[in-house]
């Protein structure tokens, strides 16, 4: 058995290694960088660290997080040292996986950050993201060598 | 882990980091002593550090290099007694010796074992023998065997007698041992007291220091925003900023090391690359005393190594053709670091062949990276050679050939936020202009806005700050537009789109690179902070002109903008 951290992001339920989340924060004001990647929101002030803002909706072609209401909320990921705060609609649950239990469906051509599928109990889909990709990590790990 | 493991670790570290340092002062004296063998001071001194480190050594368990240790101090006291005949060759071993000890002491503090010491024992046991065989010096025949430790510290102590006796004759005198004696003149030569520091204490201040910026900022923007005018409140703002301003200098001094270190090591590059080019050199050093912060020291030693390389092997001309150019036999290289204006500059000078322009223009065009060279002036054709991919001999040699290209150097200054430059004169010498910023992390700053939001640009980048009016722009093209300031053409760039349209009042940031004018145009001027820097999502830096961001009193994030890149931008459009 193994956690996962379970959000909403337009209709869809995703489910995220929980180890991977490191907190969830209210949004707070972004500040906007200009001529970049449309999915990199801008940057904000976690208490004294920048952190930067990345809109997964755009990646995963659910279009755009244009609206931040009462229920959307900043998850902070640390993927090996690389912090980033990434908006979702919504906050669900936490919720106890057998790993057997999820369908591997990294085969197919069109599921680039999805890697699997599990089924609850009450016959909910709930999609498993492939967050390194999705975060770019392999690239921001090949940046901070580089250096 | 038992405590009497613990212990020996510790000591085992403190002795590491200790005998670094003595090796690299030994070094130092080498090369002193190289250039003036009857000094006997430094030889005196080279005595003094290896018999410690070999007590060192000794002491942690590190036998086989106290050993080594032993076996060239032997070596040198034969040399500086002169039982063994100076010469070049001897000089060679010594240093040898000591970059041998230099890097197996660096192995230990990897935790790695260090290389067998056997091969140097040898060679300084064939040394020993065949020179003095050869001289006949009855007494010491057996010299290489090991002495122990008191006659060691006996000749010491004896030879010590002989250098202070040409210092201070009168002090011997009196009948103060000799150890003693040497203890005292040490003592009175320490003038500058000075403790030793961990790099991470002084980090965790600067770090705690940058903190407390952050909360003054704070309340500074609170007071401000309140809106009341409270004598009393203003006067203890005032004066936490003058002594915040005060720590700020002490905090990034105490980062600050001078160019010593650096300036040693390029006195070993010149020494070599001299006898693998056969040319003279003299090397000449200004400066040796300015400081700079520690990280920004320690990475100009591999470029700087390179250029010196690179001057000597390509720049100097050899012995025969210097003569036919009347110019004095040995060339000459100068390296001179100093502060201005909040920034520092190093500048590397030779005597020597200096660049031909028409070739590096015709090499440029054959390589694709201009398209023709009219209209450059020289200083900007030299320049092309600091672009990928341009090596103007079409051979490398082993000294300098390394496959590091000009452009590799320069990238390496602009890692560290500075820039470099290259002027020159076809038979008289070449000169590099290297600038650099003082601190990498704290530093005055002007916060600006654009289009609702915050950036901040380092003061010591900005020159001034102009408006800027539509009428003054007399021509542009895609996003660069120019402006004209008294008679002055500037190219002006934007961080968002230059369409100024929806601009009200406009500004424009002067900035200056290497003697010429860059503009950056914004809306607003928002007021003066101190800054410390916070690194930021990698993907920003390398997509837009930022050196990393800044939490603001009003606890926003502003991106620093890095001067180097803002300028880059404006020259690939122009």
């Amino acid at each position: 058995m193994k956690k996962y951290f379970v959000f909403i992001m337009g209709e869809k339920r995703f489910a995220v290694p929980m180890l991977e989340v490191e907190e969830v924060v209210l949004p707070i004001e972004i500040s906007v960088i200009p001529e970049q990647e449309k999915c990199l929101k801008g940057v904000v002030n976690l208490r004294g660290e920048i952190v930067t803002v990345v809109d997964i909706k755009i990646k995963l072609g659910l279009g755009e997080t244009s609206i931040i209401d009462r229920k959307t909320c900043f998850v902070i990921f640390n993927l090996e040292g690389h912090k980033v705060a990434v908006m979702v609609d919504e906050v669900e649950d936490v919720v106890q996986m057998e790993e057997t239990e999820i369908k591997d469906v990294r085969d197919l051509r069109k599921t680039k950050f999805v890697e699997g599928i599990y089924r609850t109990k009450n016959d909910q889909l709930i999609l498993i993201a492939n967050t390194r990709k999705l975060l770019e990590i392999d690239l921001l790990e090949k940046i901070r060598n580089a250096a | 882990m038992s405590e009497e493991e613990d212990f020996l670790l510790e000591i085992r570290a403190d002795f590491i980091a200790e005998a670094m340092d003595m090796l690299a002062s030994s070094e130092e004296s080498f090369l002193i002593f190289e250039k003036n063998p009857e000094d006997d001071s430094s030889m005196a001194s080279i005595l003094r550090l290896f018999h410690s480190i070999k007590g060192g050594c000794k002491a942690v368990g590190f036998d086989s290099l106290a050993n080594l240790a032993h076996k060239a101090e032997d070596f040198m006291i034969l040399v500086r007694k002169k039982e063994i005949e100076y010469s070049q060759n001897a000089m060679d071993l010594l240093l040898e010796i000591n970059d041998f000890m230099k890097s197996a002491i660096e192995s230990l503090q990897n935790e790695k074992a260090c290389d067998d010491t056997d091969h140097l024992e040898q060679k300084i046991l064939q040394f020993s023998k065949g020179e003095i065989n050869e001289r006949q010096i009855p007494q010491k025949n057996e010299s290489c065997e090991l002495m122990d430790d008191d006659a060691a510290m006996k000749l010491l102590a004896e030879m010590d007698e002989s250098v202070h006796a040409q210092l201070a004759p009168k002090e011997l005198a009196t009948s103060t041992p000799k150890i003693e004696l040497l203890r005292k003149i040490e003592k009175t030569a320490a003038v500058d007291e000075s403790i030793k520091l961990s790099l991470k204490k002084v980090d965790q201040l600067v770090n705690s220091f940058g903190e407390q910026v952050i909360n003054q900022a704070k309340l500074i923007y609170i007071f401000e925003s309140m809106g009341i005018e409270n004598e009393k409140m203003r006067t203890v703002l005032n004066d936490i900023n003058k002594s915040m301003n005060e720590l700020q200098d002490t905090v990034i001094q105490l980062r600050m090391i001078n160019l010593k270190g650096v300036y040693n090591r390029l006195d070993r590059v010149v020494r070599e690359t001299e006898k693998s080019t056969s040319k003279e050199i003299d090397f000449i050093k200004i400066g040796i005393e300015q400081e700079l912060d520690k990280t920004i020291v320690d990475s100009l030693v591999d470029p700087l190594t390179h250029m010196v390389r690179n001057s000597i092997d390509h720049g100097i001309e050899t012995t025969v053709v210097r003569e036919s150019r009347k110019k004095p036999l040995r060339g000459r290289v100068t390296i001179k670091g100093y502060q201005k204006a909040g920034k520092f500059y190093l500048e590397l000078e030779d005597d020597g062949n200096g660049l031909d322009h028409e070739v590096i223009a015709r090499k440029a065009v054959e390589k694709g990276i201009i398209k023709s060279s009219e209209g450059m002036s020289k200083k900007e054709i030299y320049n092309l050679i600091f672009e990928n991919g341009f090596s103007t001999r079409d051979q490398t040699s082993d000294v300098s050939g390394r496959g590091v290209g000009m452009d590799v150097v320069r990238k390496m200054f602009t890692d560290l936020k500075g820039s470099c430059e290259i002027d020159s004169e076809l038979g008289a010498g070449t000169k590099f202009k290297i600038e650099l910023p003082l601190s990498l992390s704290l530093f005055n700053g002007t916060i600006i806005e654009e289009r609702t939001q915050n950036y901040v640009i380092a003061n010591a980048d900005l020159m001034e700050i102009v408006p800027y009016e539509l009428d003054q722009s007399s021509f542009g093209e895609r996003d660069q537009e120019f402006l004209k300031i008294n008679e002055e053409v500037i190219p002006v760039v934007c961080l968002t789109s230059i369409d100024s349209a929806e601009r009200k009042k406009p500004l424009v940031a002067i900035l200056e690179s290497q003697g010429k004018k860059y503009g950056l145009l914004f809306d607003d001027l928002i007021g003066q902070e101190r800054i410390v820097l916070k690194n930021i999502d990698p993907r920003y830096q390398q997509n837009g002109p930022y050196s990393g961001g800044v939490i603001l009193g009003n606890g926003k994030v502003a991106l620093v903008i890095e001067k180097e890149k803002v300028i880059k931008s404006c020259k690939k459009v122009s």
